[in-house]
């Protein structure tokens, strides 16, 4: 039998976590549609995932449903509060139809009301003088926390809720819609979901959210209105910090990448950008669940099927990027998919976007003289969905 | 606490079925276990074990508490 048919794909493959590439590329080579251990189908070709995503045929998969169907299990024998379901009941990316619509709208249009420039700038400003004396720095913490100064002048969060409190809740959000959560994580997860309740203050997003869907006759409850703080936080925080890390590392790596944004211009700059959106691509995989039967080489996928679209294979892939595991500073063009694509296209995307383009110089200007320490073990998170680094260190 | 006596009381635990029902020979897809409730147990046996992270797979493959004991015994 030939060996090439029987690749599985399996995050728990040795190093995955460390790189995930290597075997997402034997996937995409060997088997680039295939059926996992778990009846999900897995897609890892650009073109496939693109057309995919692309296609109203395809629905988002619900996680709050799911929630709902395994809390009796999850919180059997025990008196905590359930909240996954609740707390996931308005996260965009798993809506669909007219709810999924107008909480697009809605939440866009809010968000469109800040002078995101300037709170980015004084964000820097801040960052930089925290770390101005610091000879080590964990490049993690150093990307959170900026990120943190964005977010919580953005959605309004509390002053006394401390930095590292607020950087665990929006990873543990994150790693609710991960894949092959045991229970007991599950259970730590609904906690943090029970403590953010109250990290909110009345917030002009807040506000926004609230004179917007008014407009559209829509009547969310508090509870509606957590779910929707609690993921506009969550997005905002964990991807932009993942994908900001990923960047800083590459580049601090190579003094040429340096060289190159000290000295851009505007478009050059963005060209660098998108690209390191490219590499790093921090959601690494989407979902979505088939409306109808479909038919792949004279096997039907059955209506309601889970199809994991791979976007981090499907954006080093060689059919459409020529050397998809280089960072080419100026690649152009650069249809990328870290953003998704589609109906439920990033909400946050410019957001990220921005982010990068007013903070990237500035950060390598501060950092340039820093080292990374090629000694030591860089932790990645045990994370599927959204990858992560858990701290990288660098000195001077 | 031997290894085999752990897998039957934790399984039926998780299933709700009773113990002396969870036999050492049967298909853990027997007991209706289902993705979420496998995870469980590796979380579980990761921390029993310290032998580091188990892939969840392993329990496809080895699919009865008498073969699952047998990987375990020889990841020591």
């Amino acid at each position: 039998m030939d060996r090439s048919s029987e690749i599985v794909w399996n995050p728990f493959t040795k190093g995955y976590f460390e790189n995930p590439y290597t075997h997402l590329k034997e996937c995409r080579e060997k088997k680039p549609i295939h059926k996992g251990a778990h009846n999900e189908w897995i897609f890892f070709r650009y073109e496939d995932v693109s057309k995919i995503i692309r296609s109203n045929e395809f629905e988002a998969s619900e996680l709050s449903a799911y929630f709902q169907q395994k809390e009796p299990y999850i919180f059997k024998n025990t008196n905590v509060c359930p909240y996954l379901s609740k707390g996931t009941q308005k996260w965009p990316m798993y809506l669909n139809n007219d709810d999924h619509k107008n909480l697009r709208s809605i939440m866009g249009r809010s968000f469109k009301e800040f002078n995101l420039d300037l709170i980015i700038n004084d964000s820097i400003n801040i960052l930089h003088d925290r770390y101005k004396d610091s000879k080590t720095i964990d490049i993690v913490d150093y990307c959170a926390y900026f990120i943190f100064l964005v977010t919580e002048k953005l959605f309004g969060i509390k002053d006394y809720e401390s930095f590292e409190k607020v950087k665990k809740y929006s990873n543990m959000l994150a790693r609710s819609q991960d894949i092959f959560i045991p229970k007991q994580v599950y259970k730590e997860i609904n906690s943090w979901f029970l403590w953010g309740q109250d990290i909110f203050h009345d917030s002009e997003y807040k506000k926004n959210i609230m004179l917007f869907a008014d407009q559209l006759n829509i009547d969310y409850t508090e509870e509606d209105m957590y779910s929707i703080m609690s993921i506009s936080v969550m997005a905002a925080f964990e991807t932009s910090k993942d994908n900001l890390t990923m960047a800083l590392f590459e580049i601090l790596k190579k003094p040429t990448l340096i060289k190159y944004i000290l000295g851009s211009d505007t478009k050059s700059l963005n060209l660098l950008i998108e690209e390191l959106f490219r590499f790093s691509s921090p959601l690494q995989y989407t979902v979505r669940v088939n409306k109808e039967p479909f038919e792949h080489k004279n096997t039907i996928i059955p209506a309601g099927s889970k199809l994991y679209l791979c976007l981090a294979s499907a954006n080093r892939d060689p059919d459409i990027f020529n050397d998809p595991d280089k960072i080419i500073p100026n690649r152009n063009p650069n249809e990328h998919l870290a953003f998704g694509g589609g109906n439920h296209f990033c909400l946050g995307a410019q957001i990220s976007r921005r982010e990068m383009r007013f903070c990237l110089k500035p950060m390598i200007n501060f950092l340039k003289d820093y080292k990374i320490d090629s000694t030591q073990q860089i932790k990645w998170a045990r994370q599927i969905f959204m990858r992560t680094v858990e701290s990288l260190n660098i000195t001077k | 606490m031997d290894i085999k006596l752990w897998l039957q009381e934790k399984i039926a635990e998780e299933t709700e079925l009773p113990i002396q029902e969870i036999t050492y020979d049967e298909e853990f897809t027997s007991f209706k276990m289902d993705s979420l409730s496998v995870l469980t147990l590796a979380f579980d046996l990761e921390g029993k074990l310290n032998i580091g992270e188990i892939d969840p797979t392993v329990f496809s493959e080895y699919d009865t508490i008498n073969k699952l004991a047998k990987w375990i015994e020889a990841q020591k």
